[in-house]
């Protein structure tokens, strides 16, 4: 007589392991995504609050150059590298046009690249565009302030 | 001799069954752990940011509307303005039993007890930098000043939490 099988079948062990193995795929690729995405939200009001630093001197230059020196100082179009911001009206004067390149500053653990641009829309606005940009491996990611400055 | 048929678990079902569920709560405790520190560091994350807030824009507002700024320098660790009604206010950081709270001669604090003030890089609890135009007539005040909740060698390192707080300010010239 033949002994009644016991234990799984085959099958039924093969349809319970791909279960497990969905569900585990799914659970560890929600939690890697939301690890990544805290990381980033971080970033992102890091690089936000850099903007702002660097259109907090646009705003102190206008206030303490007035208008006339102000709009001088600032080309056409011009795009600066203001990693390091400058840190008097002399230093502002003289900013050096041109792209960060590869050049970066580092804030809360992450690499930052700051550009400011500026463009003259009329003789009585200029507009300033403060891109703050980061790699998020293979992408860039950036913050971006604009404000259009006044003569009043 | 009948042998009497197995009814019930084997020893090792039993020893199976709890050690799963043993390493099954060990992983959830942790998480909710894990829940209850993130919960707690996003209160007080709250708490900082309604105090920073506060005091920023408590000062921000009486600066803008300042009449002057008698002493204007960088790297002050205090301000005093003279205020649209001609009396002088100054900000500066008082210390109690301890701890630092943001304080104006007014007798007003603007921050409570329940965070503290943190050094920022150059050793200073509150940094003002003050610029001033060529022609003196324009002023432009930069405050800065960290708020921490939590005190560093009691609480443990996760449960401490800190915001930098900053902004700048154009003095209206009247």
């Amino acid at each position: 007589m033949k002994k009644a099988q016991l234990g799984f079948s085959m099958i039924e062990i093969l349809v319970a392991s791909l279960v497990v193995g969905l569900v585990l795929t799914a659970i560890s690729s929600a939690l890697i995504a939301s690890t990544h995405n805290l990381a980033q939200a971080r970033y992102e009001a890091a690089a936000s609050k850099e903007a702002k630093k660097a259109m907090e001197v646009f705003v102190r230059e206008k206030v303490l150059l007035g208008w006339t020196r102000f709009a001088d100082a600032a080309d056409t179009a011009a795009t600066y590298c203001l990693n390091t911001l400058p840190l008097t009206s002399a230093d502002f004067r003289v900013m050096s046009e041109g792209t960060c390149l590869t050049e970066t500053y580092e804030v809360a653990g992450e690499a930052f690249r700051r550009e400011v641009g500026v463009q003259v829309v009329s003789g009585d606005e200029i507009k300033v565009t403060v891109t703050v940009s980061w790699q998020d491996g293979a992408r860039d990611r950036e913050a971006v302030l604009e404000q259009n400055f006044t003569n009043y | 001799m009948r042998i009497k048929r197995q009814t019930g678990f084997t020893l090792i079902e039993l020893l199976v069954v709890t050690t799963l569920s043993v390493i099954l709560m060990l992983a959830s405790s942790v998480l909710f752990m894990t829940f209850l520190v993130g919960k707690g560091k996003i209160n007080s994350l709250q708490l900082i940011k309604n105090e920073g807030d506060y005091a920023l824009s408590k000062m921000e507002f009486l600066i803008r509307n300042a009449i002057d700024i008698s002493d204007c320098e960088l790297g002050m660790t205090e301000l005093t303005i003279k205020s649209l009604d001609g009396q002088d206010t100054r900000f500066f950081i008082e210390e109690d039993a301890g701890s630092r709270k943001i304080a104006s001669n007014s007798g007003i604090y603007l921050t409570s007890g329940s965070v503290d003030l943190a050094t920022n890089a150059d050793g200073q609890y509150l940094q003002v930098d003050c610029y001033e135009s060529d022609d003196q007539r324009s002023k432009y005040v930069n405050l800065s000043f960290i708020l921490r909740k939590g005190v560093p060698g009691v609480d443990l390192s996760r449960d401490i939490v800190e915001q930098e707080f900053s902004t700048g300010v154009a003095v209206r010239s009247f």
